[in-house]
């Protein structure tokens, strides 16, 4: 499944959040959002995922349009995504979030099954949970509640919730975040099985430049809310507006230069 | 012309009064997050002991100076003692709590001064204003005069002073005005104590309209938080022109009708109109999170030590004690198997809470309405259209299910207190005005049902709690069940989860609506004959109360609970006006010592 966003703006109030962005992620393949903070990275995501109104431009999953259409929907045709700070009920297990996680897949309506409809699906679900905890190494938490859980093992869980649903296409917003060097390394070579297994488009917004070379082989660079740049790695260190409006100082460039795939997994 | 000029002005009079109880209100919301239901109470007591101190015994000023400090130590008190421990409860909780000090509070009153109304002479006879034919009396000139100064008095002092610009501060953020030096705790006082003297002070001057009883502000606390939330609870200026907007309507309203109830129901619509239309009230500022509180995390958890061993094998425990205990029930004749009914009754009204607000985290204190709208629809389907009792019930609960997500239709738009409010205000019209139609009870004379033996009832009452709890374990085990835990946690995850939030907080109104209305027609059925009083908003509030305090989020929990409260009555039997008493203190005590209410007990995970 293809993702085109075409010119998008966002407004809060007085302010652009997003301006005519576009871009596009061919079905299976993995792009790179990066940019400063306070570019606009996560609300290009809300606006995509449907929680922020937008004021001109489409998005489009397979030619079908669905900058109108509610959030719930947009999850319901293998939209799925993650947030910068582990979105997953707090107070229920591992193994229940996993369930819950699956609500959009389910083929029994929600007044079905209090009729009593729906109990093989209810296995069918439970079990999916389960073999998406020991491809992730969770199985021995699966009763643990999320919430003594530490930051690390949470994103997991995330990732496994977003697995979990099937997705078609997959937004991950920074997954990084809050990890340290050996759980980022750990979650970009699952990042990576989960890509080549199931195949989905992915847009992925990180700040851990090795993160994203490892997984996507194309950037899309966002600065003040409008698409500065577009292309490979190669196009982008060599691009003069990325260099001087964004990346600026000297360590950051040389971190881009130098991360090189093998390094990161 | 001269009519509506004199029904206006009476209106702003009576509004000036509100809007200074709504200030109060606001005030205290604004600096605290909490929607203080026993704001009236305060207001009574100052009254009180103003009016036993004056003219008998001390001069007006000296009298009024002890009724207003009254006010406020009892704010005072009250943010010590039930607030401040329940600053991190939840929000149901923490306005079922001050309901339950608004209780304690008027039990105060009726054991130290007695029940019986009391007259008081006007404080100001003189002077009578006169312009052509709009006639003021001094009485209420002087309660518009006193309004008027004291809100801009409140208005200086929080723009003026330091304290009071940190008090306005602390409504953003609490954490940042206590880093720069304030005290938090000390500032939290001093608004608990604020907003209780502006009750006091309302308390006093409308004490002789009205008359002194006990719960004499209650009717002026309504008019005020309807004001409050059509003003915006955000905004003080809102708060004034809201209470002075409820005025010159009620005014006017009664100018027109003198229908019982009228006032109520119109109060209903345009607060529901307010809040469907600009929930943030008409000046008030969209509220972004709410400030952290002081979170104090609980040091011990009080729990029963049960084995897991024995956990996993005493699922069944709980029926076989129901059994056991019905047994009982059904042969130890009328009285008792009544006794037994309206405490299965109760039950299946606590396991319709569990699901709307254990699961799907939503609030109703509207839920005695319901009752109501199941008792009489199956009461007048038997009585009018002689339909068979068991299909009487499935109708009647289905309209229940329905007035239910009418309720639950602004949950859209409005959350947390706002909604407890609104279904507040839903059950108070729906007793005052619906349930009093002479279609549906003959005014106030009641409805009739076909007689029944207390055993049928008994027997019908155990059918239908069996239902509700088959229905809550197969919700709570299923996806909509699932799905309602995720959007009571996290709505925004809940939708990027592809979960039609609103859809399935319809379905929980739906359900809980339907399993009230079933107990309706129980409750309706035991008591033979039913009145608009049956089915109160207080009843809805006592319904919550025991919910809460069996544990709002475990089925055994609220079905416990139900048990307890329907049992109280009986062990202070004799001594019946220690009741409200008994409820409230049980609660109290309850919240603060067992967070996870009677549950925690036995419930692991709690």
């Amino acid at each position: 499944m293809k993702l085109d966003v075409a010119d998008v703006s966002v407004r809060f109030g007085g302010l652009d959040a997003l301006k005519t962005v576009s871009l596009h992620v061919p079905s299976g393949e993995v792009v790179g959002l990066i940019g400063p903070n306070g570019a606009g990275k996560t609300t290009l995501f809300n606006a995509i995922s449907g929680f922020v109104r937008v004021e001109s431009g489409r998005v489009e999953l397979d030619e079908r349009d669905i900058t109108g259409m509610p959030p719930y929907r947009r999850a319901g045709l293998g939209l799925t995504r993650t947030f910068q700070h582990a979105g997953l009920v707090s107070n229920a297990t591992v193994l229940g979030n996993l369930v819950m996680a699956q609500h959009a897949i389910m083929r029994t309506g929600g007044l079905a099954a209090v009729l009593g409809r729906g109990r093989q699906e209810e296995r069918e679900v439970l079990e999916r949970a389960m073999a998406a905890l020991r491809q992730l190494g969770l199985d021995s938490e699966a009763t643990t509640p999320v919430a003594v859980l530490s930051h690390g093992r949470r994103k997991l869980v995330e990732l496994g919730c977003a697995v979990v649903r099937r997705p078609r296409v997959l937004l991950l917003d920074e997954p990084s975040a809050g990890l340290d060097r050996v759980e980022t390394e750990d979650l970009a070579r699952r990042l990576l099985d989960i890509q080549s297994n199931t195949g989905c488009t992915t847009l992925v917004i990180d700040h851990d430049l090795r993160l994203v070379r490892a997984l996507a082989p194309q950037l899309v660079v966002l600065s003040f809310g409008e698409v500065i740049a577009t292309g490979t790695w190669d196009d982008i260190r060599t691009n003069q507006r990325v260099l001087d409006a964004y990346l600026g100082p000297q360590p950051v460039n040389e971190e881009l230069s130098s991360g090189a795939p093998s390094r990161a997994g | 012309m001269a009519d509506f000029l004199q029904f206006t002005v009476s209106g702003l009079a009576a509004g000036s009064l509100y809007a200074i109880v709504a200030l109060g209100l606001v005030l205290l919301y604004r600096g605290t997050r909490v929607l203080n239901f026993a704001h009236g109470a305060f207001g009574a007591l100052g009254a009180y002991v103003f009016w036993n101190l004056y003219p008998a015994h001390v001069p007006l000023l000296v009298a009024f100076v002890v009724g207003v400090a009254a006010g406020a130590v009892a704010g005072v008190a009250t943010e010590r003692l039930v607030a401040r421990p329940l600053a991190s409860a939840s929000i149901l909780i923490v306005v079922v709590a001050t309901l339950a000090v608004d209780e304690i509070i008027r039990f105060f009153l009726v054991q130290t001064w007695g029940a019986n109304p009391r007259t008081v002479p006007p404080l100001a006879t003189r002077p009578t204003l006169i312009f052509g034919s709009i006639v003021i009396p001094a009485q209420r000139l002087l309660i518009f005069g006193v309004s008027l100064a004291l809100s801009l008095l409140l208005a200086v002092f929080l723009r003026r002073t330091l304290i009071g610009v940190a008090i306005r501060a602390s409504a953003e953020d609490l954490t940042a005005v206590r880093l720069h030096g304030f005290s938090g705790s000390a500032m939290t006082m001093f608004v608990w104590g604020a907003s209780a003297a502006l009750s006091a002070v309302a308390g006093i001057l409308v004490s002789p309209l009205l008359g002194l009883t006990p719960a004499f502000m209650t009717l002026v606390l309504i008019r005020a938080f309807a004001g409050a939330l059509v003003g915006g609870l955000t905004s003080l200026g809102g708060a004034m022109a809201g209470g002075l907007l409820i005025g010159v309507l009620e005014s006017h309203i009664q100018s027109l009708t003198s229908y019982h109830g009228a006032v109520e129901a119109a109060l209903f619509g345009v607060v529901l109109a307010v809040l469907l239309l600009r929930p943030e009230g008409l000046f008030g500022t969209k509220e972004t999170e709410p400030p952290s509180a002081f979170q104090r995390q609980r040091r011990f958890v009080l729990r029963l030590p049960i084995p897991a061993g024995v956990r996993r094998r005493a699922r069944l425990l709980p029926v076989l004690i129901g059994g056991l205990a019905l047994a009982a029930v059904w042969s130890s004749g009328n009285y008792y198997a009544f006794v037994g009914g309206v405490a299965v009754t109760y039950a299946t009204v606590g396991v319709s809470m569990y699901l709307l607000s254990g699961l799907a985290g939503q609030l109703s204190l509207g839920h005695g309405a319901l009752m109501g709208v199941g008792g009489f629809g199956a009461g007048l389907l038997a009585t009018r259209a002689d339909v068979p009792y068991p299909l009487a019930l499935l109708v009647a609960g289905g309209a229940a299910a329905v007035a239910a997500m009418a309720i639950g239709l602004p949950s859209f738009r409005i959350r947390g207190l706002y909604l407890a409010v609104t279904t507040l205000v839903f059950g108070i019209a729906a007793e005052r005005f619906l349930f009093r139609l002479n279609l549906v009870s003959g005014y106030a004379r009641g409805l009739e049902l076909p007689a029944m033996s207390v055993h049928s009832g008994l027997a019908w009452s155990v059918v239908v709690l069996g239902v509700a709890v088959a229905a809550a374990v197969r919700v709570s085990g299923s996806k909509p069940g699932r799905a309602m835990e995720v959007l009571h946690h996290d709505e925004i995850l809940a939708q990027s989860w592809g979960i039609a939030v609103s859809r399935y907080k319809l379905l929980a109104f739906g359900l809980s609506g339907f399993l009230a209305g079933l107990a309706g027609v129980t409750y309706a059925t035991l008591l033979g004959h039913v009145t608009s009083e049956a089915f109160s908003a207080e009843l809805a509030i006592t319904l919550v109360a025991m919910a809460i305090v069996g544990g709002l989020g475990s089925l055994t929990g609220v079905i416990a609970g139900s048990l307890l409260f329907a049992v109280l009555p009986e062990l202070l039997r004799g001594a019946l006006q220690w009741l409200p008493l008994a409820y409230s203190g049980t609660f109290l005590l309850v919240i603060l010592f067992l967070p996870g209410g009677l549950a925690q007990l036995w419930e692991p995970t709690l």
